[in-house]
This record gives C-alpha cells, sequence and structure tokens, in this order.
C-alpha cells in the first residue's frame, strides 16, 4: 500500500479540501479586480510574472499628467548650466529600492575593494613607511564568494606576480582554478562531496550571469542537439526555436514554492489555432523525452491500431437456447414448462446454467412446489381479480421489499416484456396509475373511509420516539406488532380471510380437501389421547378449531366453484397494479445476484425452507384458520379505542393455542404447557418427530444447544416455519422475520 | 348554529424581490414570515411593517419550502439542490446542510419542539432529520409512498404526507401505525384542523376534501378553484370556521367549512398562480404568495392593529 502511494504523482495545484458543511465565505476575486499593487497601493505595472514595474502615477511617470519636462531657465545672472541627464531621471522610487531594477545601497566602491587592495602590495609612499595601520584595520566586505571559499579551504593568497601570470586573455567567469596552481598535497578533492546537480555545472563552465539551474529564454536557430521545446514561424517562414525557461511566479499566486521548478516553453500555448500534424508529431516526440515519471518507459513496441466493429445483429429468431435436434426433420421441441422468468426459482434456473450446486435431488415436495407455484400465482391473481369492493383495502397492501436493501423498494414491474433481440430500443414511458379500480370507484362515489382507507403497522425508531416524546416500543410490543396485524372494523372482514385462506396458496383443490380430511382426523383422534394433563383452555380452543374445520370444509368446497368463476374473471380482465413494488422474495437469489454481490447461500435456504413451508402449511390449515376469527372481537365503535389492537390481549391464549396443536400427537406434560406458558412472548414450535420422545422444554433447548450446529440450524427453521404461520395473515412481514432470523442465528 | 362570516381584506402587500415565491411560512407567534425564493434565497419579513429582516443564501438551486422553529431561533428550508439546511436566525449562517434526498426536496416541517425537521421529496421518501444532534444521517426514512411527496405536516405525534401517488399518510407514533387515505388524484397539499381531529387534503382534481383523521371519512368537499396539476396549497383557518385554497387563476379562495359554500374570493395577481399560503397560529390573518409579491389577509380588525403598529 505504501509503495503504492509513493509511486503516486501528482500534477497540478490541488484543491483545497472541501469541507461539506463550510460555506464558501469569500467570492474569488474576479479578473477585472485582479490589480497589481506597489507599497504605496498605486497600481503596478506588471507582467503575468514576478518582476514588474511601477509607472510613476497610474503608470504614467511622476504625475497624472505624466512626465513633468524639466525647466530651462537661463538668465544673465544665472547662467544655466549644461545638464547631464541620468538614467535616474526616468526612475521611480521603486526601481532604485531594494527590488528595483537600479538597487541603491551602500557598497565599497572600487577604490576600497580588498581585491584592489590586493594588488596594490607595493605600498605607497607616505609620512609612515610600511602598511598603513588604517588598512588593515578596514576591511571592505565585497570579497567575492569565491574567494573566501578558497580561503576558508586553506588557499594560499595568490601573490601579485601569480595573479599577474593568471591575466593570459581567456576570461573565466566564477572562480576558475588559476591554471599554475601549485599541486597542494593539503587539497584532496574527493573529500568534498559535491550533490550532483552540481556536477553538470562544474563540468562546463559557466557562461551566462544567471541563476544556477537558469536557462533564459534563447532564440536561436533551429538546435539540432536539444530538443526543440518551442518552434515558431516567422513571417517569412523561418523557422524559429525558443528554448530556455520563462517567467517566475504570478503576481498573485502567494506562495512561490516551485521556484526551483524548471519551466518550459512548451507549456504554453502561442497560438489559438489547432496544432499542425508536423508540430504534433513534434509534440509527440517532446513528450516522450519530457516525462517526468521515472516510473513509466516508453515501449519500443508501439501498439496496433485498434479497429472497431460493431456488434453483429442478432437474428431475430435466435432465442438463446439450443435445441438438440435428433433429426433435421423432428419437428423443433416445443418450449419449456417455464414461461416467464418471473417464476424461475433457484433451481430451475441452475438447471438451466448447469451449475448443478444444489447437491440435494428435488423431493418430490419440491416437485410439487414447482408445479404449483405458477398454479399461486394464477390464484392470487383471480383473488385480486374478484376482490369485491368491501375486500380491496386488503389487496392493497404492497407487500414491501426483502432484505434489508433498500434499493429493493424501487422496483415495479415491467410493463412490457423486454425484446432480447433489440437491446437499443427505447424503453417506453409507462404511465402509472395509483390505486385499484374499486378505490377510484369508491373515489368516484365519494365513499371515503374503510374503502379508501389502508393501515400499515409501522414502526417508528426509537430516537424518533425521543424525539417526538412518545414512549419508545419495548422488545415484547416490537414483537407482538409484528405478528399482529391490523384489521379493519368490517363485519365481514374475517369471512375474506377465511376464503382467501382456503383458496389461495393451495396447489391444488383436491390436495388440499384431502389434508383438510386427514387433518380433521387427525384432530378429532386428539381429544381421545391422554389429555388428563392438558389445561382447561387448551380444551376449549380445540373446540374452537373443530368448529372452524367444520367451516373449512365446507368452505373448501365452495372454492372449486369459486375457482372456477374467478378463472372465468381472471381471463376477461386483468389489471396489473404498477405501482406495487416487485415481490422481490420471489426472486430474491436473482435480485442477490445483479445487486449483492456475496454470494450467499441463504436464498436456496429460503427456497428450500418455502417447499418445507409448503408442506407445513397445509398441515397448520386449521389453526389458520381460526385466526381470522380474532377481529370478530373488535369493536365496530369508532371512537379512543378504534385504534387500540384488541388482539393483543388475545394474544397469550392464542399462543398457548398454537403451541397446543404444534405438539399434537405428542404427550404433553404438565411441564412443558407451564413452561410455554410463562414466556408467552417464545413461541413454542413444533419439535421434530425425531425429539418427539424427548421430553425437553423448547425455551431449554435453545439455550442448551448452543454449541451444536446441527441442532440450531433446526431451531432456527423452527422458529422460521412457525413465523410463517402468520404469513397468510399477515404476508409483508415475512421478509423482515426472515431478516430478522438471520441475525438470531 | 350562526354562520360565521368572514371579511378577509388585504393589510399588507410586499415585493420580496427573490424571484418566484415558492412558498410564505409563519413563524411560531405569527409576527414574522419567511420567503423562499426561485432566487436561491430565503428572507426573513416582518409582513405588517414590510420589514426585510435578513436574508439567508446557501442553497445552491430554488427554496422550496421553509420553517421555523419553535423558539424561532433556526430555520430548516430545503430546497432543489436536494438539500436541507438548517439555519442560525440570527446570525444568518447555516448551522448544517443534510444531504441525504436523491432528488428536489419539496416540502419540510419542524415537530412541535423543533427536534425533528421531516422533509418530504421527489424521491418517494419522507426522512427524519435530527436536528438537536450532529448526525448526518436521518434517523429515519418513510419510503412508504410509491410516488413524490408533495407536502408534509407534522404535529406532536403524528407525520402526515401527501404524496403524487394519490394518497394521504398519516403516521401514528403512538399506535405504530401508517393509515393511507386514497384520495383519487395526485395530493398537492395536506393540513391538520387545528382541533386536531380532520385533515385538509387539497388534490389535483381541483377539490379540497376535509377527511376526518380516525376513519377517513370525508366531512367536506370543496370545488370551485382551480389547482391544475400546480403544487398549490390549501389551508383551515385557526379559528377553524373557513378552509383556504389558493388557485392557478390568482385567487384566495375562502370556503365556509360546514356549508361547503364559497364565502370569498380575494384576487391576488390576477392571472398568475397563488400557490402558497400560510395561516397565522392564532389570529384569522392569512399570508399568501404568488409569483414574486405576498400579501397579508385579515379582518378589519386587524387592519387597526396594523395600523396602529405602523
Amino acid at each position: 500500500m505504501s509503495d503504492t502511494e509513493e509511486q503516486t504523482f501528482y500534477f497540478g495545484t490541488p484543491l483545497e479540501p472541501y469541507d461539506e458543511d463550510a460555506f464558501p465565505k469569500k467570492r474569488p476575486i474576479p479578473l477585472e479586480e485582479q490589480v497589481a499593487k506597489d507599497a504605496q497601493g498605486r497600481r503596478r505595472f506588471h507582467g503575468a510574472f514576478t518582476g514588474g514595474f511601477s509607472a510613476g502615477f497610474f503608470n504614467t511617470v511622476g504625475s497624472v499628467q505624466g512626465w513633468t519636462p524639466r525647466e530651462f531657465k537661463s538668465s544673465r545672472s544665472e547662467k544655466a548650466e549644461s545638464k547631464q541627464q541620468k538614467p535616474e531621471d526616468f526612475m521611480d522610487e521603486e526601481d532604485l529600492g531594494e527590488f528595483g531594477i537600479a538597487p541603491q545601497a551602500i557598497r565599497a566602491t572600487k577604490d576600497y575593494s580588498t581585491s584592489k587592495k590586493r594588488k596594490k602590495q607595493a605600498f605607497i609612499d607616505g609620512p609612515i613607511p610600511g602598511e598603513p595601520v588604517l588598512e588593515t584595520l578596514l576591511q571592505a566586505g565585497n570579497e567575492t564568494v569565491g574567494y573566501f571559499l578558497m580561503k576558508n579551504m586553506n588557499r594560499k593568497q595568490k601573490t601579485l606576480e601569480n595573479l599577474g601570470t593568471n591575466q593570459s586573455g581567456l576570461k573565466v567567469y566564477g572562480c576558475a582554478m588559476p591554471k599554475n596552481l601549485p599541486e597542494d598535497d593539503t587539497f584532496n578533492p574527493s573529500q568534498y562531496n559535491l550533490h550532483a546537480i552540481y556536477v553538470q555545472y562544474l563540468s562546463s563552465a559557466k557562461i551566462n550571469t544567471f541563476g544556477l539551474g537558469y536557462v533564459g529564454l534563447d532564440k536561436t536557430h533551429m538546435n539540432l542537439f536539444e530538443s526543440t521545446k518551442l518552434t515558431l514561424h516567422e513571417r517569412n517562414n523561418k523557422k524559429l526555436s525558443i528554448s530556455g525557461q520563462a517567467f517566475g511566479v504570478g503576481a498573485f499566486e502567494d506562495e512561490d514554492e516551485d521556484i526551483y521548478v524548471k519551466d518550459n516553453m512548451s507549456r504554453y500555448d502561442f497560438e489559438l489555432t489547432a496544432e499542425s500534424s508536423n508540430t504534433d508529431k513534434k509534440n509527440k516526440s517532446r513528450k516522450k523525452e519530457n516525462l517526468v515519471l521515472d516510473a513509466f518507459i516508453s515501449s519500443k513496441n508501439m501498439l496496433l491500431p485498434k479497429n472497431e466493429f460493431p456488434p453483429p445483429v442478432i437474428p431475430a429468431s435466435f432465442t438463446g437456447k439450443h435445441n438438440v435436434k435428433k433429426s433435421r426433420f423432428e419437428p423443433l421441441p416445443e418450449e419449456t414448462e417455464i414461461s416467464s422468468r418471473k417464476d424461475m426459482t433457484a433451481l430451475i434456473r441452475n438447471k438451466y446454467l448447469g451449475e448443478d450446486r444444489l447437491e440435494k435431488t428435488p423431493t418430490p415436495s419440491n416437485q410439487q412446489h414447482k408445479q404449483s407455484a405458477p398454479n399461486q400465482v394464477n390464484q392470487q391473481k383471480n383473488d385480486k381479480n374478484s376482490s369485491s369492493v368491501e375486500e380491496e383495502p386488503q389487496e392493497k397492501k404492497e407487500e414491501p421489499s426483502t432484505s434489508s436493501g433498500l434499493i429493493f423498494d424501487r422496483f415495479v414491474s415491467a410493463k412490457e416484456d423486454d425484446d432480447p433481440t433489440n437491446i437499443l430500443e427505447e424503453v417506453k414511458r409507462s404511465e402509472t396509475t395509483h390505486g385499484t379500480k374499486e378505490m377510484h370507484a369508491a373515489v368516484k362515489l365519494k365513499m371515503f373511509g374503510p374503502l379508501t382507507r389502508t393501515t400499515i403497522s409501522w414502526q417508528p425508531c426509537s430516537l424518533l420516539c425521543k424525539r417526538f416524546n412518545v414512549p419508545e416500543p419495548t422488545f415484547d410490543e416490537l414483537n407482538t406488532q409484528k405478528n399482529k396485524k391490523r384489521t379493519k372494523n368490517l363485519i365481514f372482514e374475517y369471512q375474506k380471510h377465511v376464503d382467501k385462506d382456503s383458496s389461495a396458496y393451495k396447489p391444488g383443490l383436491s390436495i388440499q380437501t384431502d389434508t383438510i380430511k386427514t387433518e380433521t382426523e387427525v384432530m378429532d383422534e386428539e381429544p381421545t389421547k391422554p389429555e388428563n394433563v392438558v389445561k382447561e383452555e387448551s380444551a376449549t380452543s380445540h373446540m374452537e378449531s373443530e368448529k372452524l374445520i367444520q367451516e373449512e370444509s365446507t368452505t373448501s368446497l365452495q372454492t372449486e366453484e369459486q375457482k372456477e368463476k374467478e378463472n372465468k374473471a381472471d381471463s376477461s380482465d386483468k389489471i396489473i397494479d404498477l405501482t406495487d413494488r416487485v415481490d422481490v422474495s420471489k426472486n430474491t437469489d436473482l435480485f442477490k445476484a445483479v445487486f449483492l454481490s456475496s454470494s450467499e447461500s441463504e436464498s436456496e435456504n429460503e427456497d428450500t425452507n418455502d417447499k418445507e413451508e409448503e408442506e407445513r402449511k397445509e398441515v397448520l390449515t386449521a389453526n389458520v384458520v381460526s385466526e381470522p376469527l380474532v377481529p370478530k372481537i373488535k369493536s365496530t365503535k369508532e371512537g379512543i379505542l378504534s385504534n387500540i389492537d384488541f388482539s393483543k390481549f388475545n394474544f397469550s391464549n392464542k399462543t398457548s393455542e398454537k403451541n397446543e396443536k404444534q405438539t399434537q400427537g405428542q404427550t404433553e406434560s404438565v411441564n412443558i404447557q407451564a413452561a410455554t406458558d410463562s414466556c408467552s412472548n417464545i413461541y413454542g414450535p413444533k419439535l421434530p418427530s425425531s425429539a418427539a420422545s424427548n421430553f425437553k422444554p423448547v425455551v431449554v433447548e435453545e439455550v442448551t444447544n448452543n454449541d451444536e450446529w446441527v441442532e440450531k440450524d433446526l431451531l432456527g427453521e423452527k422458529h422460521k416455519k412457525h413465523k410463517k404461520k402468520h404469513k397468510k395473515e399477515k404476508d409483508k412481514d415475512k421478509p423482515k422475520k426472515k431478516h430478522k432470523h438471520k441475525s438470531k442465528r | 348554529m350562526a354562520k360565521h362570516k368572514i371579511d378577509l381584506q388585504c393589510i399588507n402587500t410586499i415585493d420580496c424581490q427573490q424571484g418566484a415565491v415558492r412558498a410564505v411560512r409563519f413563524n411560531v407567534d405569527g409576527s414574522y414570515c419567511i420567503t423562499c425564493g426561485s432566487d436561491k434565497k430565503l428572507k426573513l419579513w416582518n409582513p405588517y411593517r414590510n420589514l426585510l429582516l435578513k436574508t439567508y443564501g446557501g442553497h445552491g438551486n430554488e427554496v422550496l419550502d421553509a420553517a421555523a422553529s419553535c423558539d424561532s431561533s433556526q430555520i430548516v428550508s430545503c430546497s432543489s439542490d436536494k438539500s436541507v439546511i438548517l439555519w442560525d436566525v440570527y446570525t444568518a449562517q447555516p448551522l448544517r446542510r443534510l444531504r441525504g434526498h436523491a432528488s428536489t426536496v419539496t416540502c419540510i416541517s419542524f415537530n412541535e419542539e423543533s427536534t425533528v425537521a421531516v422533509s418530504g421529496s421527489l424521491d418517494n421518501t419522507v426522512m427524519c432529520w435530527d436536528v438537536k444532534s450532529r448526525r448526518n444521517e436521518p434517523i429515519q426514512v418513510l419510503n412508504e409512498a410509491k410516488d413524490c411527496i408533495t407536502s408534509v405536516k407534522v404535529t406532536n405525534y403524528e407525520i402526515l404526507t401527501g404524496s403524487v401517488d394519490c394518497s394521504v399518510r398519516r403516521y401514528d407514533l403512538r399506535n405504530r401505525s401508517c393509515q393511507v387515505d386514497f384520495v383519487g388524484a395526485p395530493v398537492t397539499s395536506v393540513g391538520f384542523s387545528h382541533d386536531g381531529q380532520c385533515m385538509l387534503v387539497g388534490s389535483a382534481d381541483n377539490t379540497v376534501r376535509l377527511l376526518d383523521k380516525n376513519t377517513g371519512e370525508m366531512l367536506g368537499e370543496y370545488t370551485g378553484h382551480r389547482i391544475d396539476d400546480m403544487n398549490i396549497e390549501c389551508a383551515i383557518i385557526s379559528s377553524d370556521n373557513h378552509i383556504l385554497s389558493g388557485s392557478v387563476t390568482g385567487e384566495l379562495w375562502c370556503w365556509d367549512l360546514i356549508s361547503a359554500e364559497v364565502q370569498q374570493k380575494l384576487v391576488h395577481t390576477l392571472g398568475k398562480v397563488l400557490n402558497s399560503l400560510d395561516i397565522h397560529p392564532r389570529k384569522d390573518l392569512v399570508v399568501t404568495a404568488s409569483v414574486n409579491t405576498i400579501k397579508v389577509w385579515g379582518t378589519a380588525k386587524d387592519l387597526e392593529i396594523k395600523d396602529e403598529t405602523s
């Protein structure tokens, strides 16, 4: 990681970190207000870069009017002296300042330079012979740096003669060594390690007056040896190449940190026209040479230009499936039973993809489920269409998204099937109509109220409750809330439940009646079993459930006719509520595969669970049917108590009732009953048949079996099964529960 | 029962000079009002004296709604730039900028204690923001709506949202339920009556309906004005005797609550949409916004008060 960070190169000035909360306090200074000013606050002429000059008063010299012409006065008494014009006359104070073009500072004149003094070894005649004392005391500090360097390096001061001989004509800048320097043993150049960057300057003598490393603009003709930084064409078509480094730091740039960075003329645009191919080529070559990154090397093999071909046109008859025919004349095999993608399960998809990841071979129950799946869908649709005006608010209930992902919320079913042969076809805008037909009808009739009202349970989060000063829901409440469904105060409400529960979700009618019969048989047998230990309430609940079963059987007989009718209705018109969110739970694995990267086997588990669940449902029909009785207790009045869920009060009764049924076939002890009763918020799941002989209370099992994986799983499934019993009652909670269950594990 | 007469007169007109005024809102005691301009700024006014008190700039796009806190120390506003900004009233500095919505935030409201700001957006969600902490994520997202949220009102324990999916949703924190009332046309404006028992629902089928909160039954229907798919607000006056609504034609319609008869039609700017209005929390005063002006309407009594103060 650190290596890669070191390898990162940055170009340009990084922007200051952007603080989300901060607001830009200052506006950027507009271009016209960007004016360079001098120390006196006067406007200053400047190039784009350092240097620049002030030109007097508002860029004039001296005054508003500009130069004040020098007066010429000459009279008889005062003759005008002939005046010599000095450059300073045309200069400003600034130019004479420290950074100006003619800095005025006290410095030793040439007469007092020590270098000159060195020459004047021969003493001038005077009253006092020998070296003048004052001269030994005073020393002008204008010795060259080189001189001091040499001095500090124990170079002996050269004598006049030596210097004299040195003046052989060749002019050398800087601190070149005298030619006839005696080879001094004390000086060992190896002991002075020069920095690498200076070596090149030592090897080649400096011939200009720029600072070290600075290459001024140099307008020369084609330079063969150096890369052309910038080429221009003069008017007479003469090629002109400009090389070197230009400019300094901009007048508005606060920091000039990068003054040592080599600038390059080629970075600037001199033309507004598009670059010609010729210069393009040159630019390319220049770029190659000027690669800043040492980490990259231009490859020797040029990449071949890529030819892009358009994708082939897929023939309209192409379906993506390869049908193997035994002979040419065999008719095309018919489409498989899976008609739409919606009905696909993970198993089927695996089969198609040739990924038999599931080791489990589909059990008969699975197959049954597969066949029943479309049936189910149909039946649900039938229900939707046949639902009368009274029923419709119930139907409107949207099924919330599965797992935690919020994105699943955002899918609605497509109105039209997409054409796989033409991917680029525009998707037509779909018009959405909200609400069901019945709702619209009710609105037209101005029958607002129960017909237009739907009540969803909604859980405010605890912080929201806190902020609103509303008591927070406790855990118990949460649990019951999720398992309860708010029903409306309609007398027919429960009847609807009965109808729906018996007809929907059943794979086939014959099977259904069968199972109910067997169920009733089982139930009939049950009271004959030793019951002296069973509590009173359970007995009453049995009575109740028996009644219900009778009801159920009658209704189930009716359902056949009903179904036929529904089928007719189904064929006549189908209205799909486009706004209904896609039931992601059906295609969880697909959604997961598309939108979630993690390849959990969760979906498969769910699938298999679904099938088991299917079986469970049949077994538990009687139990579920008893549920809709609950609203009966509800008052039909409106008022203070209207929003209170009465079914909650009935809850403890029901759970024990359920416990009773689930553990039927087992001999129950009072202990178990007591245990389950004492903790009413924990439902006693049905014990597996193998564990039937085992009298362990369910609660205990949950605690003790924590370390055994298999048992735990089993337990988890039990929980799931149990919860799914409520599915019919409250389909929408299903995904949440699953999720919950996951976390429990 | 004697009919309640109302005689509203224009007390004051202010040219806000901030482009179109998207919304106008009274503060908690009705002595000031906030206007949300299409020039990305909010302005705080004393509407009775034509006094501009403060300008709040910082939004990146049109400001669509605002609400003042119960202690009048903060303003929360929402904008087309998808953000919600909490302002300090005195310094006019933004305290926090809440980004969470995926689209234009159309409406915003404080709860009773101004601890939570509830915002509705075109992304079909309602978000509850904790104003007291420095959390940048919403406390809770209400994503039951299937279409854009147009209006949000909050009481001490309920959140009422109106959506383009033709439904009014009332989230009850006490009952932990969400009651969805289907109205039949896209809802443009929702509100509670001052006794808290009724919901006022303005919808795009040129109708304002008064619904019973508990049963969802319709108690009154007020028609005559034109909404034409505009986002036009309606409200019940503080005495709960009259229903008010804006109109595309630039009139302020005033109905009797019980008889549903049109009592008054007050012209704000003829031919220009009267899109926003707000009711004085105590008096029978209304402030309306149309294009670039706001008008304060009140009874003759209020007119005298105004004269005294000025």
